[in-house]
């Protein structure tokens, strides 16, 4: 099963600086009424007032889409739980679950329900849906048409017979979606970056290269697997999980068209550790980072060190930087997103390789 | 929902569809109707897809159902139709309901999948204007597979040659028909000179690098456990090591897009020699030009095999006008020649490669920088160029 990653626009509402781009009180604005043609939707993320962001890899464009779905304002989100998410989603799509692919989850934080991308089959041909998923545990499709949408086609993405971009997480930052990507072909790291709302077909966005530089002596060009948008002192970061374990900061104000950021490693996190997902939020008056792993579980990272930590430059045999604990009761977690300022809904693999929507209080 | 009383199941599976679907709908025989006289449920072919239809309603049931305004949950109600064996609790897959010509259609969002069986239940009672709940009509049917074609195989793996760098980046498996997605760690092993699986060899990324088609799966080793002093490293030491001996090897059980399972396993056996830390050297390739008037290719020898994919897409030619030739471009040799056809014969002049700085090795140094950068080597020792240029000349046939 796929695992793509959500966003954490969640979190951003938390922090506040999504209040840029809101100039005009409503992002969907600008968008137009019809049937978007999303090829294969993926990596999903939430901006303000019900707006997803949908990434089409096989399209290579980037979607908003408007859900209409703003919620009751102020009120905090129901609990979600579906037991054998998989086996429902295949059933609304006509199939069993070996033949879909839940790509990706987000929640919408003005609602609390639950998106999911997926394929339906598991060719390169396969048509794509979007579900939604609410508290009464109703799986419904969010049907791409009669709905206002905006498209703009994402920056220097390969969509050739050969060459193809993998996206493998979107967010919502301040006016800005950021991409993160990763080649099947050269081994590169970039980082998309296109202002919404989309300014026409004119437009193009911001490429970004990233170089990460902690390995010891050495720095790469290693991709990044997930990001999240954190605020230090005042000033929006992206904090990105790469592909061999360290945890990354970038300032935003640096991710500029064209630019080669380097970012400052502020944790390795230990062997074998895959980042699968990541969330920000708040505990008893402190920041946290809500990691899930491939191997590692899930695991808290206390945040309040992320602005001071000091570059990880010496070789590092284990772990290093902001400490973590792993939360032991969460186990399978292959998708993680906010519900709430107290929860978190997570995708987990349970026994006989069934897949749990689930609501977890954050640790 | 109410439970159901089945007044009759028909089974109308493996129908021949090619056959059913050649013959105008009323020839198709459906199974008489569950209740005398009433309605009927059957799956019918609407141009290459297949719907199912309910017919025999009463035309004043229809009149009051093609203008009804309802949602997927009261449609469902009265008309769903589900994959059967599922356990309890499937929902109706989604699809659209319209009166037309008579009947009642489900026309289901996806094609029903071949082989796949379905259960339509129509609950007369819940028709418009209806206050009983009467039996209901169901039908269960299924589209025959399709008929048996050649097996899918493994074409080829990139790098081809049997003896790689210990820092190998990545491979490339070419599949003769598209292949499912989504689990394709399960199916291929790196073993050792013993036969022993050489665990956390690749990098499982949920995105799973494939090409549009389905055809070619990047597979890269995992980065952690080349670059030195990162901690995957540290911990499981390096994947391949000099000297050694391996096997990469493909399971027969990993399904095409069909669900059908390989041709057979597949195997590639290498060796490993020391690690790959250069850039390659451009300047060191051999560039034979072919005679102006014919349409004889360009060959061009690199000392070091490349990666097939970039060393294929990343040259381009450029004519005494500097503009691009069009032709075709192939890979041979190991990945060490490259070679190209014009469309239109070769013109005297003064022409060149110019080659895209990505272009990487077997172990992922591209032109500019080694995979593992010394961040304290001074940066103007670096090219930093997006394209490098080599000039050659084509001069007149002898």
């Amino acid at each position: 099963m796929l695992r793509a990653i959500r966003s954490a626009a969640a979190s951003l509402a938390a922090l506040g600086i999504g209040a840029g781009a809101a100039l005009a009180g409503d992002l969907t604005d600008g968008l137009k009424a019809g049937a978007p043609e999303v090829q294969s939707a993926g990596a999903l993320a939430f901006g303000p007032d019900g707006v997803l962001f949908a990434a089409d890899q096989a399209g290579g464009a980037l979607f908003a889409l408007d859900t209409g779905d703003r919620g009751p304002s102020g009120a905090k989100p129901a609990p979600v739980a579906v037991e054998g998410i998989d086996a429902k989603v295949a059933g609304l799509l006509g199939t069993t679950p070996d033949q879909i692919l839940i790509r990706d989850m987000a929640v919408n934080p003005a609602s609390g329900k639950a998106y999911l991308s997926v394929a339906r089959g598991r060719g390169p041909d396969a048509p794509t849906a979007i579900v939604r998923v609410d508290a009464k545990g109703d799986v419904q499709e969010f049907a791409l048409k009669d709905v206002k949408f905006g498209r703009v086609e994402l920056p220097g993405l390969a969509t050739g017979r050969g060459r193809q971009d993998a996206i493998t997480d979107l967010a919502y930052v301040d006016g800005r979606v950021f991409i993160a990507g990763l080649s099947n072909e050269e081994f590169s790291s970039s980082l998309r970056a296109v202002p919404f709302p989309f300014a026409g077909t004119g437009q193009q966005g911001a490429q970004v290269e990233i170089y990460h530089g902690a390995h010891g002596r050495f720095e790469t060009t290693s991709p990044v697997r997930t990001f999240v948008p954190y605020e230090i002192k005042g000033q929006p970061y992206i904090l990105a999980a790469y592909t061999c374990t360290p945890l990354v900061k970038f300032p935003v104000a640096d991710l500029q068209p064209g630019a080669r950021v380097k970012g400052t490693t502020i944790a390795e996190l230990g062997n074998r550790n895959k980042p699968l997902d990541m969330i920000v939020y708040q505990k008893d008056g402190h920041e946290y980072f809500l990691m899930a792993n491939s191997s590692r579980g899930v695991m808290k990272i206390a945040a309040a060190g992320a602005g001071a930590q000091e570059g990880i430059i010496k070789r590092v045999s284990d772990k290093a930087g902001l400490s973590y604990e792993t939360i032991d009761e969460l186990k399978g977690v292959e998708q993680l997103d906010k519900l709430g300022a107290e929860n978190a809904l997570v995708l987990a693999r349970g026994e006989g390789g069934r897949l749990d929507l689930k609501t977890v209080a954050l640790p | 929902m109410k439970a159901m009383t089945r007044a009759r199941t028909f089974l109308l599976s493996t129908m021949p569809a090619a056959l059913a679907f050649a013959l105008p709908p009323a020839l198709i025989s459906a199974a008489p109707s569950g209740l005398e006289g009433g309605p009927t449920v059957a799956l019918r072919p609407l141009g290459d897809k297949a719907v199912v239809h309910v017919e025999g309603l009463d035309p004043a049931d229809l009149r009051r159902l093609a203008e009804v305004d309802w949602d997927v949950r009261r449609w469902t109600a009265l008309l769903s139709v589900s994959v059967e064996g599922q356990g309890p609790g499937q929902p109706s897959a989604l699809g659209s309901y319209r009166v037309e010509a008579g009947v009642l259609r489900f026309e289901p969002r996806f094609p029903f999948v071949p082989g796949l069986r379905y259960r339509a239940v129509f609950h007369p009672g819940r028709l418009p204007g209806r206050e009983d709940d009467g039996p209901a009509v169901t039908a269960e049917f299924a589209l025959p597979r399709p008929a048996a074609v050649d097996p899918t195989v493994v074409r080829q793996i990139y790098p081809s040659r049997s003896t790689l760098p210990e820092n190998l980046l990545k491979f490339y498996l070419h599949f003769s028909a598209p292949m499912s997605q989504g689990d394709v760690y399960d199916f291929i092993h790196l073993l050792d000179a013993d036969g022993q699986e050489i665990e956390g060899a690749f990098l499982k990324l949920d995105e799973e690098l494939w090409d549009r088609e389905g055809l070619r799966l990047t597979l890269l080793v995992d980065p952690g456990r080349i670059k030195r002093d990162v901690g995957p490293r540290e911990g499981f030491g390096p994947v391949l090591e000099a000297g050694k001996a391996y096997t990469l090897a493909i399971d027969a059980r990993w399904p095409d897009a069909e669900g059908r399972p390989l041709d057979g396993p597949y195997r590639k056996a290498f060796r490993t020699t020391a690690a790959d830390v250069d850039c390659p050297d451009v300047q060191a390739w051999r560039i034979l030009p072919p005679a102006a008037g014919s349409v004889a290719p360009l060959v061009v020898e690199s000392p070091e095999p490349l990666d097939q994919a970039l060393f294929n897409r990343l040259l381009v030619v450029q004519g005494p006008d500097g503009r691009d030739l069009p032709g075709r471009a192939a890979v041979t040799d190991e990945e060490r020649r490259w070679s190209f056809t014009p469309e239109r014969p070769w013109r005297v002049g003064a022409h060149q490669l110019a080659i895209d700085a990505a272009l990487e090795d077997l172990a992922g140094n591209n032109l500019r920088r080694p995979f593992e950068l010394d961040v304290f080597e001074p940066v103007g020792r670096r090219i930093e160029a997006r394209v490098i240029h080599r000039p050659f000349e084509v001069r007149s046939g002898p």
